[in-house]
């Protein structure tokens, strides 16, 4: 998967099973333009960026309006074929919010073009022409020959000024994997490699006090390998002048350029904070207890997230974060542990609460004046991210890796702060927007995030304890703090007792989604509450999955196994931990009544149980049924014994 | 090695994707001329195609040697093993 960040633009999702439906439909559209943008928005092959392509170009031609798009005109020169390029430089440019109408011509006419005044790119009054050119273009065969071959690039670039008046987007070369003397290339004025260097510095230097954009293209054939993204075979075939494979990269490359030449460039980054800037989720496992330190295997990813925030926000990106926490809890880990290279000053805004995040980063751009297309958010979890993608489109949401080691790498390669200048403005604008992790009061709910839910396809299942569930059970009673009615702590032969125990009912629950199985995420156990009512000792879940209605599921089982088994009532019970605060009223909110205790409350197992609103499966009780008690299965062997 | 009826349903899948016509069959005895749209930038984009989708590389020599989808299945079948 990592090896294919680039080649596969892994920080897009995959093109959705309705793609070519999608794109046939758009033309019925009142607005095609968001619907457009919002298809290329995944990582895309070579036939579904040409189909947006031809899409762009029929909607073009029967004079639709692409709104909210910003049309650009570009024409398209190079030395190699360009058909394959060309529908992806229009495909990409709509993820950048770019409707492109590209301006080709034959293949091998590029200098007559720049040459002829009256020739169709001269004429055309593009925005910017691309110069596609590469080592083969230019004369770079004798020694000191990158003089002669720079003035030719200047003296294109002088006639398609004065001749079309459009921007030049010029490219540095990639330098071919064979050598010819060996490492002294970088030093023997005559070796190519020498040759390639010398012409890339001076073309970027020639570029400055011009309009001109520098397209980095030895950069990215660097980072991709030399030997991928030149292909001999491509190249003889069909005269591509790189590996076909990488079209979509570079098209994605030009995509941000233009956006960068209009201003459409990504200004803000919201963080999540739990597994994405520190491992472990800091509510329940304490700020000692998170991965952030120096020279730590695992900590040191989420350092590296935490440099590149920092990097970003010196070169002027505005820093936010968006977490489901408490904002004390939170907080704690800016100011007090000593690890953190992130601090609440670097930060403008800081909603940590347990509202829904589409909410909070609405407010984050009103409190900004940021429109919600300057936003990128960064998450670990795929459910959150799903949100934002659905409920706030404009919001640029990577795709993360399972591996940690690549946020930052991943993040960087997306690529949405492309900026074609540095000025001072930039570097004044993260103080401009300084608050000093200021909270933001939310306003009203941005969307239906129920219904998102509901079209996650979850299923929940229930099971007593067992000898297999036994040590995440453990864990999670020994480890949770936040969603835990009573912090009751229990040891692993204790939590075996109660596999055992006829009067006490027990709960492992485990839920599954589309995006696979969230594990075990909530665990309860009821002892006898004479005459005839359980009383919940133990109810915890998952702060992963708070908000999907697991509370109701839960509940609901009980309500019908309490029936089941005689039980009238329920008998619940808040035990204030200091860290517990966001359940204080779990039980009110559930319909329990107050009891005459403080902090207990009861439910007559009588009302009506909560509507399922996912699938229900229990799988133990099945097979208890058909085969009597499950024997006690051997013990898997440990990794290292 | 691969079988010749899976190369078949996933040489139809990709053309299908690249020619952008739903109702393409491959036969043994296709050739470029029987199907709208393969002309020779098409062709390209198909034997790219076919490297990525088998994993195989298709010299210039073999892919001027092939006269139909038959021969081009039977590269891709020995290139596979």
């Amino acid at each position: 998967m990592i090896g294919n960040l680039f080649e596969e633009l892994a920080w897009l999702p995959a093109a959705p099973a309705d793609f070519k439906e999608r794109v046939r439909a758009v033309h019925r559209l009142e607005a095609p333009g968001r619907e457009l943008r919002a298809l290329a928005t995944h990582a895309l092959g070579a036939p579904n960026l040409r189909r947006l392509a031809d899409a762009v170009g029929r909607l073009s031609a029967s004079g639709a309006t692409l709104a909210p798009l910003t049309p650009f005109k570009l024409g398209v020169l190079g030395n190699g074929t360009l058909d394959l390029i060309v529908p992806a430089l229009i495909a990409s440019a709509l993820r950048h919010g770019i409707a492109l109408q590209c301006v080709t011509v034959p293949y091998g006419l590029y200098a007559q073009q720049i040459l002829d005044p009256k020739s169709l790119i001269n004429r055309s009054k593009c925005d910017a022409v691309l110069l596609a050119l590469d080592a083969r273009a230019l004369p770079l065969q004798a020694e000191a020959s990158a003089p002669v071959a720079i003035d030719m690039v200047d003296g294109f670039r002088e006639n398609l000024h004065r001749h079309s008046g459009a921007t030049c987007i010029v490219q540095t070369l990639a330098a071919f994997p064979e050598a010819l003397f060996g490492s002294a290339d970088r030093r023997i004025t005559a070796a190519p490699r020498n040759l390639v260097d010398t012409f890339n510095r001076e073309l970027i230097a020639r570029l400055d006090g011009t309009p001109d954009i520098v397209f980095d293209v030895a950069a990215l054939a660097e980072t991709i390998g030399l030997a991928r993204w030149h292909c001999p075979a491509q190249w003889n075939l069909a005269k591509l002048p790189f590996a076909d494979t990488y079209v979509p990269i570079y098209a994605d490359h030009v995509g941000r350029l233009l956006a960068a030449m209009r201003s459409k460039s990504r200004r803000c980054l919201v963080l999540d904070l739990d597994n994405t800037l520190w491992g472990g989720v800091v509510g329940d496992d304490g700020m000692e207890g998170i991965e952030i330190a120096e020279g730590h295997a695992v900590g040191e990813g989420f350092r590296a997230v935490q440099r590149l925030a920092l990097d970003l926000r010196r070169r002027g990106i505005v820093l936010a974060v968006s977490s489901k926490n408490d904002d004390a809890v939170a907080r704690r880990v800016f100011r007090e542990h000593p690890e953190m290279l992130l601090r609440e000053n670097h930060l403008a805004v800081f909603q940590a609460n347990w509202n829904d995040k589409a909410t909070n980063i609405k407010a984050i751009s009103e409190e900004l004046s940021l429109g919600l297309d300057s936003f990128v958010f960064l998450d670990d979890n795929p459910v959150e991210r799903g949100i934002i993608r659905q409920m706030l489109p404009d919001v640029a949401v990577p795709e993360l890796p399972a591996d940690p080691a690549y946020y930052a790498r991943t993040l960087a390669a997306a690529g949405y702060f492309e900026s074609t200048t540095f000025s001072d403005e930039d570097r004044q604008r993260a103080a401009f927007y300084e608050r000093n992790a200021q909270r933001v009061a939310l306003k009203n709910s941005v969307g239906d995030v129920e219904a998102y839910y509901a079209s996650l396809d979850m299923e929940i299942h229930f099971a007593p304890f067992d000898q297999i569930g036994r040590s995440r059970i453990v864990q999670l009673i020994n480890k949770s703090n936040q969603f835990n009615l009573t912090t009751r702590r229990y040891s692993e032969a204790e939590v075996a007792a109660l596999e055992q125990d006829p009067d006490c009912f027990t709960l492992q629950v485990r839920l599954t989604d589309v995006f696979g199985d969230n594990g075990m995420i909530s665990v309860v156990i009821c002892r006898p509450d004479p005459p005839g009512g359980w009383a919940i000792d133990t109810w915890l879940m998952s702060c992963r999955v708070l908000g999907r209605s697991v509370e109701q599921m839960v509940l609901r089982e009980l309500i019908l196994r309490a029936r089941e088994r005689g039980i009238s009532r329920l008998v619940g019970c808040y035990i204030a931990s200091g860290r517990n605060d966001m359940v204080k009223d779990h039980y009110a909110k559930l319909g329990f009544a107050a009891g005459d205790r403080e902090d207990v409350w009861i439910l007559d197992v009588a009302v009506p149980e909560p509507a399922p609103t996912m699938r229900i499966s229990r799988p133990h009780q099945a097979k208890q049924k058909l085969s009597g008690p499950v024997p006690s299965q051997k013990q898997a062997p440990a990794l290292a014994s | 090695m691969l079988s010749t009826d899976n190369v078949y349903e996933r040489l139809n899948k990709l053309f299908r994707d690249v020619l952008d016509d739903d109702g393409l069959v491959l036969r043994q005895d296709t050739v470029a001329k029987d199907v709208e749209g393969w002309d020779s930038m098409a062709n390209v984009q198909l034997m790219l195609g076919v490297e990525r989708e088998f994993g195989v590389h298709l010299s210039a020599g073999q892919m001027q040697a092939l006269r139909n989808v038959g021969d081009l299945v039977s590269v891709i079948v020995k290139g596979s093993a």
